[in-house]
Parts: C-alpha cells; sequence; structure tokens
C-alpha cells in the first residue's frame, strides 16, 4: 500500500469509531423519527408502516372534525408556546441569578474558590427526580414555606405554589442554575484583574467597569450558560410533570404523552422534531446576533 | 536611616509639587506572616518632573507607585496630589493615570477604544474625544493602527497604545510601572528616548518605576533609590552616580570600588598598608573612626609607579572595546578596578603582573558609613 493509502486508512481508523456512534446513536435514530412521522398512526400503539400522511404536523395546527374539515386548533400552540416562555424565563432568572454568583466566586481565593465549586455541583449528586420532589414537599399547601409563613402569620390561607407555572419555573431554575454558573464562571475567572485596575485607573466606576470590560470579556460564558439553560429546559420533562400537575404541560410531557397514554407515535414524533427546528432556529438567532462579541472576545 | 538631603534636593515649596508622600506605610498580611513592603516613606514629587523611583525587585517602589494610584490602601501616612489628600478617594477619583507593566489593554476594543476609554468615562463631549484620540495616536505614531484590535499589533506597539490610554485623559500625574521591561534592547533604547520627548511635549508629571539603572539614568530629573522599603537616596542622576550616600547606592549604580579605610582627621583616609587617600566629602568621618570610600572604576588614574601614587599590582587585564579593565591588587589583598578608556589609538597598556602606581582626584572619592547594610 502506498504511504498516502496508509495516511488515508489510519485516518479512517482513527475517526471512524466517532462517526459509527455519530451514526448509530444519532443520525439513524432522527432519521427514523423523521419517518414515523410521515406515517399513519396504529391506534393500539405504534405506526402504520406502509401508510403515508402529513396528519401528524397538520394535528399540530389544526383539529380534524368529525365530518373531516379542519378547525384551528391552538390547544399544542399554546403548550409549545408556554414550553419557549418558561425556558426564557428559566433562562432569565438563572443568568440574573448566576452572574452575581459567579462574579462573587470568581473573585475570591483560590482556596475558597475551590469550595465554591463544589457546593455550585453539589445538587448533582442527588437525582433530579428526588430533588424535584424536595421542591413538592417545599412548595405544596402544607409545605414548609407555606406553614411558615402561616405560623408567622404573613398568611391566612395556604399559597397556591405547587401545580402552576411558577412552581415549574422555580423548578427549572434551580435544577439548571448551574449550568449557567460554571460556564459564567470560568469565563470570569480568566479576566485579568489588571484589565479591572486599568478600568479603574480610566475613570470607570465599578458599575461601569462591570458593563464595559467584564461582561463583554465574559460574553462568551454568558452565552453558553444560556444555551446550556434554555435548551434542556425546553425539552424539560420531570419538572413540569411533578411541579406543574396536570395544568401546566410542557412540550416534553406532551411528546411522552404521545408515545405513552396517547398512543399516538408519528404526532410525537412530528412533536419532537418541532422542538428540534425550535432549539435550531434560537441558536441561529442567537449566533447571528452576537456573532461579533462572540469572535471579538476570543 | 541615612536620609541627609544636599542643597539640591530640598523640598521643594508646596505649590511646586506634584505629589507629596507623606510618611508612607503599606504592611502586607498580618501577625507572623506581615509583610512591611513600604516603611516610613517620605518625597516630594516635583511639577513637570520625570521622577524615577529605582530599585530592586521586591524594594517597594512598585507598592509605592500603586499606593499613589489608589489601588491599594496605605497602612498609615497619606499620599498629596496638588496639596490635595487622596487618602479618601478611589482610583477612579484620582486625576493620575498609569501604565501598567504588562500593559493591561483591554483586548475586546480596537486601539483607539483603548485610548478614548478614559474620556469616555469622564464624559467628555464627542467631538472632544475623537479629537484629543487622534492627537494621541498621533503623538504615539500609530494613525494607521486605529482600527486595529489589541492582538493584532506588535508588543511595542501595544507599548505605545498603553502610553496613549494613559496620556489621552491628560491626567496631573503619569505613573510608569516598568512598562519597557518586556520590550528588547533596541526598542527600549528608541522608546526611553520617545518617553523623555513625551514628557517634556506633554509637560506632566511622570513617576517611573525601574530596575534599570541604566533607564533611570538615561530619563529621568530626579531618581529616588529603595530598597528594604525605604528611600535611600534622593537626587539628580549625577548626584546619585557621583555621590552616593549609601553603600547600597553606591553598589547597585554603575560599578564601584569599596576601599575599607580609617579617617585620620580632615580629610585623609588610611588604606592599611597602602597609603592615605584624599576625599572631598561634606560628610567626613570623624577621626580614628572607619568608614568606606567609593571610587567608580573611571576615576582611577593608572601610571607607572612614582611619588604622589599608591602601588598596586596588576591581576587581570580585560579589554571591552570602548575601554580596558584592570583588576589590581593592594599590598592586604584588597581588590581594585580601574577602567581606562580607548580614547587613542596608543592605547596605555599595563601587562599582567606589572607593578603600577593608582590615584584619584579627591572630589571623585565618596565616603560612606562603615556599615554593612
Amino acid at each position: 500500500m502506498s504511504r498516502a493509502g496508509k495516511t488515508i486508512l489510519f485516518r479512517a481508523l482513527l475517526i471512524g469509531p466517532a462517526l459509527m456512534a455519530i451514526t448509530v446513536f444519532m443520525i439513524v435514530p432522527l432519521a427514523l423519527m423523521a419517518y414515523i412521522s410521515f406515517r399513519g398512526r396504529d391506534y393500539s400503539g405504534g405506526v402504520l408502516w406502509d401508510q403515508f400522511t402529513p396528519e401528524a404536523y397538520v394535528r399540530l395546527f389544526f383539529e380534524r372534525e368529525l365530518d373531516g374539515t379542519l378547525a384551528l386548533n391552538f390547544n399544542y400552540m399554546a403548550i409549545i408556546l408556554r414550553s419557549v416562555w418558561l425556558s426564557f424565563l428559566t433562562m432569565a432568572i438563572s443568568l440574573a441569578v448566576g452572574l452575581p454568583v459567579a462574579m462573587f466566586m470568581a473573585t475570591r481565593n483560590a482556596r475558597w474558590k475551590a469550595v465554591l465549586v463544589f457546593m455550585v455541583t453539589l445538587p448533582f449528586w442527588t437525582n433530579l427526580l428526588v430533588r424535584n420532589y424536595a421542591w413538592i414537599l417545599l412548595l405544596r399547601d402544607h409545605g414548609t414555606i407555606n406553614s411558615v409563613l402561616l405560623w408567622l402569620g404573613v398568611i391566612s390561607e395556604p399559597l397556591p405554589l405547587l401545580h402552576n407555572s411558577f412552581a415549574v419555573a422555580v423548578g427549572l431554575t434551580y435544577s439548571f442554575l448551574p449550568f449557567m454558573v460554571l460556564p459564567i464562571y470560568a469565563s470570569l475567572e480568566k479576566i485579568d484583574l489588571r484589565l479591572v485596575e486599568a478600568s479603574f485607573d480610566l475613570y470607570a466606576t465599578r458599575w461601569q467597569t462591570i458593563r464595559r470590560i467584564i461582561l463583554p470579556l465574559a460574553f462568551p460564558g454568558i452565552v453558553a450558560g444560556c444555551v446550556l439553560v434554555f435548551v434542556p429546559a425546553l425539552g424539560a420533562y420531570i419538572t413540569p410533570e411533578l411541579l406543574g400537575g396536570g395544568k401546566t404541560l410542557m412540550i416534553g410531557n406532551l411528546i411522552g404523552f404521545q408515545f405513552g397514554g396517547a398512543r399516538n407515535w408519528p404526532f410525537g414524533a412530528a412533536l419532537g422534531l418541532f422542538l428540534l427546528l425550535l432549539v435550531l432556529i434560537s441558536l441561529g438567532l442567537y449566533a447571528r446576533r452576537y456573532r461579533g462579541e462572540l469572535e471579538g472576545s476570543q | 536611616m541615612n536620609t541627609s538631603t544636599p542643597s539640591s534636593t530640598l523640598s521643594p515649596a508646596q505649590d511646586q509639587c506634584a505629589v507629596s508622600v507623606r510618611s508612607l506605610s503599606k504592611v502586607f498580611g498580618s501577625g507572623a506572616h506581615a509583610f512591611r513592603a513600604l516603611d516610613d516613606v517620605s518625597v516630594d514629587i516635583r511639577k513637570n518632573e520625570f521622577f524615577t523611583l529605582l530599585g530592586p525587585s521586591g524594594c517597594g517602589k512598585t507598592t509605592l507607585l500603586r499606593l499613589i494610584a489608589g489601588f491599594e490602601q496605605p497602612t498609615s501616612g497619606a499620599v498629596l496630589l496638588d496639596g490635595e489628600d487622596l487618602s479618601a478617594k478611589p482610583p477612579y477619583q484620582r486625576p493620575v493615570n498609569t501604565v501598567f507593566q504588562n500593559y493591561a489593554l483591554f483586548p475586546h476594543m480596537t486601539v483607539s477604544q483603548n485610548i478614548s476609554f478614559g474620556l469616555e468615562m469622564l464624559g467628555r463631549p464627542s467631538d472632544e474625544i475623537k479629537r484629543v484620540t487622534e492627537d494621541m495616536l498621533r503623538l504615539v505614531r500609530l494613525e494607521s493602527m486605529a482600527d486595529r484590535r489589541i492582538t493584532q499589533i506588535s508588543g511595542g506597539q501595544q507599548q505605545r497604545v498603553a502610553l496613549a490610554r494613559a496620556l489621552a485623559p491628560h491626567p496631573k500625574v503619569l505613573l510608569l510601572d516598568e512598562p519597557l521591561s518586556a520590550l528588547d534592547l533596541q526598542l527600549r533604547k528608541d522608546m526611553q528616548l520617545e518617553l523623555k520627548r513625551l514628557q517634556t511635549d506633554t509637560g506632566i508629571t511622570f513617576v517611573f518605576v525601574t530596575h534599570d539603572q541604566d533607564e533611570a539614568l538615561t530619563m529621568s530629573d530626579r531618581i529616588a533609590v529603595m530598597n528594604g522599603g525605604e528611600i535611600l537616596q534622593i537626587g539628580t542622576p549625577r548626584e546619585i552616580y557621583d555621590k552616593p550616600q549609601h553603600r547600597f547606592v553606591a553598589g547597585f549604580i554603575g560599578e564601584i570600588n569599596l576601599v575599607p579605610v580609617q579617617a585620620m582627621g580632615g580629610q585623609d583616609y588610611a588604606i592599611s598598608g597602602v597609603g592615605t587617600l584624599r576625599a572631598d566629602d561634606a560628610s567626613a568621618a570623624a577621626k580614628g573612626g572607619r568608614a568606606v570610600l567609593a571610587i567608580r572604576p573611571e576615576r582611577i588614574a593608572l601610571s607607572a609607579p612614582s611619588a604622589g601614587t599608591l602601588p598596586g599590582v596588576v591581576t587581570n587585564v580585560v579589554y571591552h572595546g570602548t575601554d580596558t579593565i584592570f583588576h589590581l591588587k593592594l599590598a592586604d589583598g584588597l581588590e581594585l578596578r580601574a577602567r581606562s578608556q580607548n580614547n587613542t589609538a596608543k592605547i596605555q597598556s599595563f601587562a599582567k603582573g606589572d607593578h603600577v602606581g593608582w590615584s584619584v582626584d579627591a572630589a571623585s572619592v565618596s565616603v560612606l558609613a562603615d556599615d554593612p547594610s
């Protein structure tokens, strides 16, 4: 074999396992999902493989009346919009809470930093399901928060804290906050403190220094944090299931329901692809909007 | 500590004074780990002066600079600017700008954005910001680089951006923390002249920190030599070089011979086993007391042994191109170096082993206290 041929073979061997993994575990399932979304629905669960129909996508926006006519149906759109809204809210709250936390962490000494990073990652040691159950104990009518408020006399009736959008937002923020804090902390930690001194030296106040020097330099971390919170929040399943009750479904629960109780696999697959599309669009918009800043701060 | 001041370095009148440092001390840490970086330092820096803080690393020069800038809070003492106490003011309220050792340029901004930053923060009108920024770019000869990113320009250019950025707000005092140390030799030589030119052109008081004695001698109007958190001597480059008042100052700047002697009274000092030497120095030691004479190698004249010279034997001859250094051994094992300039083609030459006579002008001899510090 020629030398060039050997090089090509060697490269193929090196990249092969990764290519295989991506093909088998990502491209094939995605293609299967896309295929299923255009197949007929088997009411007993499963798919009618020999039947082509766009019915699943029609169902996203329309309801088929008994006589076969189509009527606009916003029920599913409402769930999707709520998912986007709750994910966005989760991202915004995580950013508002996480940024100061990350700043605090990044300005401690080395020993404190290690302790604080450990504390931020501490919740990962417990299962997400267990942690969400814990929030039920905190938020329910006779839970910790309401009991304390009642005992203090601040309120006379328990506040409706559980099984609503508020509970879901709290749960999602709690679950994903570390994903916001850690990338921002990592980018803040790299900032040369002398730049902050230089900014002070050039008459910038603390606030101006944060706005003009620290935030632009931490921007890649902030973008990474936002993506890492928004994307998984959009597909969240456990938190809305436990804390949202039946009334506050998110798109993840809807998909789960289609493959379970509703026995509508094509529709579930279509919803899954629609969610993927949403994520890709929002990432695309983000990258487009902040391309300049992202490149500039490298 | 010896802080006697020659007439030329007496405290200037307050209204000529840009920065006045009053018994400033700075202690880092506490308890057993406490480190006294600055120990009761007082100095008056005049307006429009190129003032240099010279000393080895860890001598407290950078700490003094950071205290003036406001990055550190003094343990005791005060910094006055134009007679006004700065103690309560954060760095962003002090009309003082700094050129940092590693420039600390903002990497996410262009060259001109860096330069205009200070003016923007001061809330100057945009037409003024634009005009001053252009002036500054011209001053440091970087007009063509205005829209480059900091990462796209060379180290020397970054150095000049740092200067322009600090000069743009026209501070009362410009602080420079070893700004040339990262440049290569030729660039450093050029920038030394450039800095001096900028200081003269702008009329801003420069406080320059360096450990490089050459740099200090070339650029400064006055130099403060620091060691161990104290200022040992303040004077013009010539005073510091010609009349060191402290053993450390003598040794730190240039080459010097330190000769232990005994005071004979008057201006005469005896070198044991060699002879007597005359020193024209006001700070004469008491008769019979021990002292050290500091003599620059280039001030020692060599000749054939004769009356009026002191005896020595050449132990080594080192040729340096512009000059030749003769290593002499004196009668009691004392070593001496004499530098003779090769300013004629006919070089006065002595060989290893030659017995020679050496002499030195009384005005070229400094008398130092005989303490080993």
